[in-house]
């Protein structure tokens, strides 16, 4: 069977491709991986994105937080023996990363000759690991659309649930801005015009179209 | 080809003289416009010409004369010229570079100049170029004449014969004390015309003629 | 196992084919001299191509069936009337006792003919090999030509003959003096002679030069490849390193142009 079947064109990469591609983009671009408020990044550079605290009455200058995620490895179908957590299905993939979440602790104070309220910031964290599973996307770059997260550390059943929603939209959010552009996928050897896929398939992801 | 202008005879030119009075003669080759009245009073390129009584019963001939161009003179070939009364001498040129020149000689009772024509001579010009060429004497007389020269279309092999043919015929004209005859005359391209002159006041075939410098 | 696999079938592999004919663009040479029949002549040229089938071949051909060549040659001529026309000699002319001698006209010099154009297109077929190699920095896959291909002339070959024709003899005209309408007809004569085969024959060797060495490029890229372009003052250029590149012919029930790469972050 041909590569280009019934079009005219094929592109593909592996996983291990993909990996690299991955590595290389979170790499050149750390601040997709690392957002915080102004307590933990200041401004917006190439190492971190600045996000607005989180307003709340009483709270002044609204509550400061952090995330960060590690550089994610890709697993595509079929599953390799580390997916094993959450093995991704005909089609689709598995990442695996981890997060740290990070709160500003903030407690208040008043002295007795002074009236002024004290307060004090302490950065408080923890981490997780994280898998997540999903499909690629195209509009005209590959995207990472995660559609479950799983989080192995044993959580009470309401916090587990808040957790995996919440790092799914974050996650989500951080791995939509390394997408990839049809260019990459055969290293600049034509202007694919995507007609059928991305499908995922013998551990590689796969493209067909015209040029 | 080369202007008509018989003063200033070229490569396809001819001037002739007849001598029909025995004696000794000279004559200069001049080159360009420069004239002198009187051929014996300038020394150099004199070359002479003997003229010996007729003798009876022999036909009248002609001797050519080639002028060249070297190291910057003009010279005659042959050198000097043994005639009898009646013969004629032809200059003329096979050397492209001979721009115009012409012949001025004589002695004591006869005087000839190819600037100013008088009588016995003849003047031949090779038409090169089609067109219309109305001549008229440079020295002020009224005798004038028209050659219309037409082209001669070269396509075939027959028309190249046609052409070498058509140059083989004399067309003449008669310039005399009584006029020019035939006035018009109508050749094709390549033909020579022969002016004959014959009893005229020293007379040129110029076309657009210039008058001279006053002497 | 190659990390990128990116393939084409023919219909892809002949419009990337027509995307290197383009961008190869409009070649020179010259000046250079020839012979056309008795004419000695100098020429430039200059040379396009476009067009033509694919036929994938495995391992590594690239068959290009029926490509144009389209050229524009610029010829100068010089004619030498003494080589080519007998002098013309004007017999002597008699009235009565009175000859004209023989005048034998001169020649006139060289004529030269400058700056005729001609151009035409020829058709040629040829295989062509994948050639994936480093060059400094970048990355190439050039398709070259294996061997030097048989120029097909087309019928615009005669019309070329006549342009040449026509500045010729209105050179000869204009400057050739007396022996102008001679020098014309030989000249018609002489070109009717060389006719369409000889001046094939004096272009075939101006035009296989731009054959002889004809490279494409279907892939120019630097080794250190940017995957993802620069986005702004945050977002800079995500690079990686083409550590290995090939390419070949595959046949299975369609033959294909496969391009594979390895790659590093």
């Amino acid at each position: 069977m041909s590569l280009t079947q019934t079009n005219h064109v094929f592109a593909s990469v592996t996983e291990q491709g993909l990996n690299t591609l991955l590595h290389a983009t979170f790499t050149a671009r750390p601040r997709y991986l690392n957002y915080g408020s102004s307590l933990f990044v200041k401004t917006t550079s190439v190492l971190a994105t600045n996000m607005q605290p989180i307003p709340f009455p009483g709270v002044p200058g609204g509550i400061q937080w952090a995330v960060r995620f590690t550089i994610p490895t890709i697993d595509l179908f079929p599953p390799d023996a580390k997916s094993s957590t959450l093995p991704p299905g005909a089609n689709q993939f598995t990442i695996k990363t981890s997060v740290t979440l990070t709160l500003g602790c903030m407690t208040f104070s008043a002295a007795p000759d002074n009236p002024t309220v004290q307060v004090s910031v302490n950065p408080i964290a923890f981490s997780l690991d994280v898998w997540a599973r999903g499909e690629l996307a195209t509009t005209n770059a590959v995207v990472l659309q995660i559609d479950q997260v799983r989080m192995p550390q044993v959580l009470p059943g309401g916090l587990e649930q808040v957790l995996d929603c919440l790092i799914r939209m974050i996650l989500q959010a951080a791995v939509s801005d390394a997408a990839l552009p049809l260019t990459a996928i055969s290293v600049g050897a034509f202007q694919l015009i995507l007609q059928r896929g991305p499908l995922i398939d013998a551990d590689q992801a796969e493209a067909w179209g015209d040029i | 080809m080369n202007l008509l202008d018989s003063r200033f005879l070229a490569l396809g030119d001819c001037f002739a003289q007849r001598f029909s009075v025995a004696g000794a003669f000279t004559y200069r080759l001049v080159l360009g416009l420069a004239l002198f009245p009187n051929a014996e009073a300038t020394r150099g390129n004199a070359y002479p010409i003997e003229v010996n009584p007729a003798t009876k019963g022999e036909k009248p001939t002609q001797q050519n004369v080639v002028v060249t161009f070297s190291e910057g003179s003009l010279v005659a070939d042959p050198t000097s010229i043994s005639i009898h009364e009646g013969d004629t001498v032809l200059w003329y040129t096979t050397d492209s570079s001979v721009t115009g020149f012409s012949v001025v000689g004589g002695n004591s009772s006869f005087h000839f100049d190819s600037t100013s024509i008088t009588g016995d001579a003849y003047y031949t010009h090779v038409f090169g170029v089609p067109g219309d060429y109305p001549w008229s004497d440079a020295n002020g007389s009224t005798l004038k004449g028209d050659v219309k020269v037409d082209p001669l279309p070269i396509h075939t092999r027959a028309d190249s014969q046609r052409f070498l043919d058509a140059m083989k015929k004399a067309n003449v004209v008669e310039v005399s004390d009584k006029g020019v005859h035939p006035h018009k005359l109508e050749i094709v391209v390549g033909q020579t015309v022969f002016w004959h002159f014959q009893k005229v006041p020293g007379v040129t075939v110029s076309v657009n003629p210039q008058p001279l410098p006053p002497g | 196992m190659p990390d990128i696999t990116a393939a084409a079938d023919e219909s892809a592999a002949t419009r990337l084919l027509g995307i290197a004919e383009a961008a190869l663009g409009t070649q020179k040479s010259g000046p250079g001299t020839g012979s056309l029949g008795p004419f000695s002549a100098s020429y430039s040229a200059q040379a396009s191509f476009s067009g033509g089938a694919v036929n994938l071949k495995p391992p590594n051909i690239i068959e290009l069936a029926g490509c144009n060549l389209a050229y524009s040659v610029s010829v100068s001529f010089t004619l030498d009337i003494s080589k080519l026309l007998p002098q013309i000699c004007i017999p002597p002319i008699c009235i009565l006792n009175f000859c004209t001698p023989q005048i034998c006209l001169p020649y006139p010099p060289p004529i030269t003919v400058p700056s005729v154009n001609i151009g035409d297109t020829v058709t040629f077929s040829a295989d062509f090999h994948l050639n994936p190699h480093l060059v400094g920095p970048d990355w190439l896959i050039d398709v070259k030509i294996n061997s030097i291909p048989q120029l097909r002339f087309g019928p615009g070959t005669a019309g070329a003959l006549a342009t040449i024709g026509g500045a010729l003899v209105a050179a000869a005209l204009a400057e050739g003096g007396v022996y102008g309408p001679a020098l014309a007809v030989a000249l018609g004569l002489l070109l009717a002679a060389i006719g369409v085969a000889g001046l094939e024959g004096f272009l075939g060797p101006i035009l296989t030069p731009f054959v002889s060495r004809l490279t494409f490029t279907i892939y120019e890229q630097p080794q250190l490849y940017p995957a993802i372009p620069a986005a702004g003052p945050f977002d800079p250029v995500v690079d990686v390193t083409i550590t290995a590149l090939d390419a070949v012919v595959q046949a299975t029930d369609k033959n294909e142009l496969v391009i594979t790469a390895s790659i590093a972050g």
